[in-house]
């Protein structure tokens, strides 16, 4: 049993949800699929007031796909991300970075998409990716509904929720059908947490020259961040060994602040930063594909 | 104080009606309230696997759930399998290839085993470790573990499946 104790609560509406939120939010913490937070609560932390589980909200977890939009409800586990056939056929880099997240099945069976960007962990899968596709966070309160980009979501600070709020989607723009992809990274095994990991996605529709570059990189800094500068060097380019290198040297020297943990020092999440990047540029592209 | 909720789970196939401290985690309500000592207490912190059950059909690490939050559940333990003194063939193929020497992560590998064998029938080694990766054996007897999953696919495939007939009935 949680040693801490605390007011369980497990509302039947969204309105319940946010109106316990909005009385007790200071006090209470959200458990949707319990991975980040029962661990956190086992391990004798400091107990919240009031557990509000929004388990009961079925209209939090469903993943629909709406003209040019991908709409991942908050309660969508990494499961449901990486089977669903809308996310493979218009979002594959989320379907593929869900599918890749550690801990095995069970987690994926259990962790949410809301839950895991809620906790803002720097290495966590989904912020390189999230912050690499165009992506838009709905917050919903008793009193109004926010929609915040990721980038102003998320960041070396943590999350932008607000105590009395409750994610309630992820809206995704599909990339468009000619853009290609890739999530390469390293973790000290398949259960542990990202040493560094690079999302990239680019336009394939020249044979020759990927265009409209993005790179996003994600634990190496506290927060997940962009790479403007080698995502201008190597669009509309041919991706030569020279220009590889090139992207690859940029990489290392971009991150002002780098993490440093148990699995990797800061030069060493810098170093690794230039080959993740090669390959995932190399992938998304399409190189060593057949045909 | 939080008071005591009751929750009601299909456990093995049986209604089983539980009056639980709220902060009560699914697997100490499985081991303590329902007495059940199949699934195993590792790590507490969802890293092991070894408190892995089936939760609606797919596996769960038990210590990372609270009892509450699966109220109206169907829970499958390793119990569940087969009838007693019956091993599922999965359970037979971890006894006929030494799949285990302790046998304290034995009931989550079956489990997470068993959830990757329903998707796909005949997986790679690569694919079956990869579908483990959840579970640790402390005894770092994965070849063999490896092997034992070959071997309950195969078997698998030629015969009907035990606990998945239960379900369907």
């Amino acid at each position: 049993m949680i040693a801490g104790s605390f007011d369980y609560r497990r509302p039947d509406s969204l309105d319940e949800a946010l109106d316990l939120l909005a009385e007790h939010g200071d006090d209470a913490a959200v458990l949707s699929g319990g991975q980040e937070i029962v661990p956190r609560l086992n391990l004798g932390g400091e107990a919240p007031g009031m557990l509000v589980d929004i388990g009961r909200l079925g209209e939090l977890a469903r993943i629909r796909s709406l003209d040019g939009l991908l709409s991942l409800g908050a309660r969508a586990t990494h499961s449901q991300l990486a089977q669903s056939s809308d996310v493979h056929n218009r979002v594959g880099l989320l379907a593929e970075a869900a599918g890749a997240i550690g801990g095995g099945t069970q987690v994926r069976n259990r962790g949410t998409v809301g839950g895991a960007i809620a906790a803002a962990n720097p290495v966590y899968d989904y912020p390189a990716c999230l912050l690499a596709l165009d992506t838009t966070v709905h917050l919903a309160s008793r009193d109004e509904h926010r929609a915040l980009a990721f980038a102003d979501f998320v960041g070396a600070d943590g999350a932008a929720r607000r105590a009395d709020e409750l994610i309630s989607e992820v809206s995704v723009q599909a990339p468009p059908s000619t853009h290609g992809f890739a999530y390469e990274k390293l973790t000290f095994g398949a259960g542990c947490y990202l040493i560094a990991g690079v999302a990239c996605i680019v336009d394939r529709s020249s044979d020759t020259s990927p265009g409209g570059v993005r790179l996003a990189v994600g634990g190496v800094s506290p927060g997940p961040f962009r790479l403007p500068g080698v995502e201008s060097l190597v669009s509309d380019q041919e991706l030569t060994e020279e220009l590889l290198d090139e992207a690859a040297a940029g990489a290392r020297r971009a991150p002002d602040t780098v993490l440093s943990d148990a699995l990797a020092d800061g030069d060493y999440r810098r170093r690794v930063l230039g080959p993740l990047v090669k390959r995932a540029l190399r992938r998304a592209v399409g190189e060593g594909e057949e045909g | 104080m939080s008071e005591p909720i009751e929750v009601q789970i299909r456990l093995n196939g049986e209604l089983v009606t539980l009056e639980l401290d709220a902060r009560t985690l699914l697997v100490d309500a499985i081991r303590d309230a329902a007495r059940l000592t199949g699934t195993h207490v590792g790590c507490r912190t969802g890293h092991c696997g070894a408190c892995t059950v089936l939760v609606d059909g797919s596996t769960a690490k038990a210590c990372t759930v609270l009892a509450a939050s699966v109220d109206g559940a169907e829970i499958v333990t390793i119990e569940g399998l087969a009838a007693v003194d019956e091993l599922h063939p999965l359970q037979e193929a971890f006894w006929q290839e030494h799949g285990l020497q302790c046998g304290f992560c034995t009931p989550g590998m079956v489990l997470a085993s068993l959830e990757l064998l329903r998707e796909n029938a005949s997986p790679t080694d690569t694919e079956i470790r990869r579908g483990l990766s959840g579970n640790l054996c402390r005894c770092t007897g994965y070849a063999k573990i490896v092997s034992a999953v070959r071997r309950g696919a195969e078997a698998m495939s030629t015969g009907a499946e035990p606990g998945q007939e239960a379900r369907e009935e």
